[in-house]
């Protein structure tokens, strides 16, 4: 999406530049959140075995920080377009095919967040009064981040159903993001 | 093994329809759970066990892991690992296909995946064996044959996501992949000799053996040598856990690359840890969505009754192992490796481990057998990568690897007749 070229007018345009600025957003937050998980465990193995210092809740943060640096990942990857699909006949159909397909799996995957979404919404209602071992954090904070990835996918989903495929959309894809 | 089939096969449909593999595991598990539920469709267990799931300490080795093998695949690490490699054993016959093969495992010994070891190495390699006259489908087929050995040297993702599943030691998997990995790739070392030897590929005359020329590419490449020791015998020493070894190999490919050789800059360094970001939170949002896919699997009894029916069926434990690595097999042909270990590995652990097969061996068969699948058709992505890094048609890379399936299809013969290739090294190691 970053070498794509903007639509000329219209909503297009207006979307090209809300979903760029998620995407980099996200990318930016993502990667913070990515440097200080790194930074917090090589703290701990030098806190641990060059100071003899203990620091156990480092893992509770870090685990933290992972589940809302996958979350903006997601939401960063899904308006790319960069989650793993196993494409068996989608490049042998034809334009009208492509469409019908793109608007149906955009269609099942916004249901399918709408309901993750909710269901994190529930579970972060409901484990409010959970807290995390060493330093006691709800555990509704959990949810909140699975919850705003699935509802952020939703809302991308919702706009891909009724737009259907765009060409500034369709950036080349990274190799190593295809399959490990 | 009705519910199996619809569970697997609804599963498969989703994702040939061309939905997003989280999205297809996701409405399958759901509509399982509406199904076979007591009235109403609870969604909250999605996210609880999601949060339980990516609540996780060891899982943060996958990112980790992989943030390494980007950092180091930007800088000029991967070119000084080829180029001792290549002084060590170029002056033999066939001398850079040994080489290819043993940066490779080198390579393997800090990245963990084959796409990593296949696009960071492979263009390097290919270019240099253009370059000194090897022909260039001699030269795909063994970069691309070689980079099978990523996931199965330690720090593997894969047997970091095994473990995780099957409650398997992390520790104790990198240590049993080992020989594995070693003799892979004296395998592959081999086949290059016997092309040589009967003429079938033309190879340029070695270069005579310079022992300065080794002394200055070792000293060179001292630095990156060193990451494997770390890992390894960070891990072994008991200095830190595997997801710590991964921030240790993070943090020392940062080091090499922006401090000592200085050919990382910050806009690199940023492009690495996004593209670890992109990578690691798809997979990791499918472990996730997997978690919930694995409860309800348990919950319906499905592992359980095909356990009990493994554990019926009278043959050796070898045969049944054998049946096992060609269903892996056949399956790596159509999925990814970390796909395959995640819908598969709560469904046949159980009955393997009812059948008496030894746990470790098992998921370093299954891991191995499913690795294949990333250089055969149709959808293997180092073949992708080779179409894209040699400009040759995808039919003629096909071709070009045919060769060296051979010693890798021995390497999971020789681990299946032969457990203790597996189990020996851990049980020594104290694992």
């Amino acid at each position: 999406m970053e070498d794509a070229v903007a639509p000329s007018k219209g909503p297009d345009r207006i979307a090209f530049y809300t979903l760029r600025g998620l995407t980099r957003l996200c990318d930016g937050v993502g990667v913070a959140l990515m440097a200080a998980i790194l930074l917090l465990i090589v703290a701990t193995v030098i806190a641990r075995d060059l100071l003899v210092l203990g620091m156990p809740w480092t893992e509770e943060v870090a685990s933290m920080l992972a589940i809302y640096a996958i979350g903006f990942g997601s939401l960063s990857a899904w308006v790319r377009s960069e989650h793993l699909v196993v494409d068996l006949f989608s490049h042998k159909l034809s334009g009208l095919g492509k469409n019908i397909q793109y608007r149906l799996t955009a269609l099942i995957s916004c249901g399918f967040f709408a309901l993750a979404a909710w269901g994190s919404w529930i579970m972060s209602d409901m484990s409010a009064n959970n807290k995390t071992v060493s330093l006691s954090i709800s555990f509704s904070y959990l949810y909140y981040g699975v919850f705003f990835s699935f509802a952020g996918m939703a809302l991308i989903s919702v706009w891909q159903t009724l737009r259907g495929p765009v060409a500034w959309l369709e950036a080349p894809r990274e190799e190593e993001v295809v399959k490990l | 093994m009705t519910e199996l089939m619809i569970f697997v096969g609804g599963l498969l449909v989703l994702m040939a329809i061309g939905l997003p593999v989280v999205v297809s595991i996701g409405v399958t598990s759901f509509i399982a759970l509406a199904v076979t539920g007591a009235g109403g469709l609870p969604v909250e267990l999605l996210p609880l066990r999601m949060v339980q799931t990516l609540n996780n300490f060891t899982l943060l080795a996958i990112p980790l892991f992989i943030l390494a093998a980007n950092i180091m695949n930007i800088g000029s690490t991967t070119t000084r690992i080829f180029d001792f490699a290549t002084a060590l054993v170029g002056f033999t016959k066939g001398g850079l296909g040994h080489a290819n093969v043993v940066a490779s495992s080198i390579f393997a010994t800090m990245s963990g995946t084959a796409v990593a070891d296949a696009a960071g190495l492979g263009s390097i390699e290919i270019k240099a064996m253009k370059e000194r006259g090897y022909a260039l489908d001699y030269s795909t087929g063994i970069t691309a044959a070689s980079s099978v050995i990523g996931p199965i040297l330690p720090p593997s993702i894969a047997l970091v996501v095994y473990g995780w599943l099957a409650n398997v030691s992390i520790g104790g998997l990198f240590m049993a992949g080992l020989l594995p990995g070693i003799l892979m790739a004296l395998l592959l070392m081999g086949m290059t000799v016997l092309l040589a030897a009967t003429g079938k590929v033309v190879m340029p005359k070695p270069t005579p053996f310079d022992a300065c020329e080794v002394a200055r590419t070792g000293k060179r490449a001292i630095l990156p040598l060193m990451m494997p020791a770390i890992i390894v015998g960070g891990i072994w020493g008991g200095f830190f856990t595997p997801t710590e070894a991964g921030a240790i190999a993070s943090l020392y490919a940062v080091i090499l690359g922006g401090l000592i050789y200085r050919d990382v800059n910050w806009q690199d360094l940023y492009n690495a840890f996004r593209r670890t970001l992109m990578f690691s939170a798809v997979i990791l949002l499918i472990i996730a969505v997997s978690s919930f896919y694995g409860w309800i699997l348990v919950r319906m009894g499905i592992p359980q009754a095909l356990a009990g029916q493994v554990a019926s069926i009278d043959m050796p434990t070898v045969v049944l192992l054998l049946c096992f690595a060609l269903f892996f097999l056949l399956i790596g042909c159509f999925m990814s490796v970390i796909e395959s270990i995640l819908i598969f590995t709560p469904i046949v652990v159980p009955a393997a481990l009812s059948a008496g097969l030894d746990p470790v061996h098992f998921g370093i068969v299954m891991v191995i057998t499913l690795s294949v699948g990333v250089i055969t058709p149709p959808f293997g992505t180092v073949l992708f990568l080779m179409v894209g890094i040699t400009r040759l048609r995808y039919g003629q890379v096909v071709t070009a690897i045919l060769p060296f399936l051979l010693p890798i299809i021995a390497t999971i013969l020789l681990l299946i007749a032969v457990p203790g290739l597996a189990t020996w090294l851990p049980r020594v190691m104290g694992y």
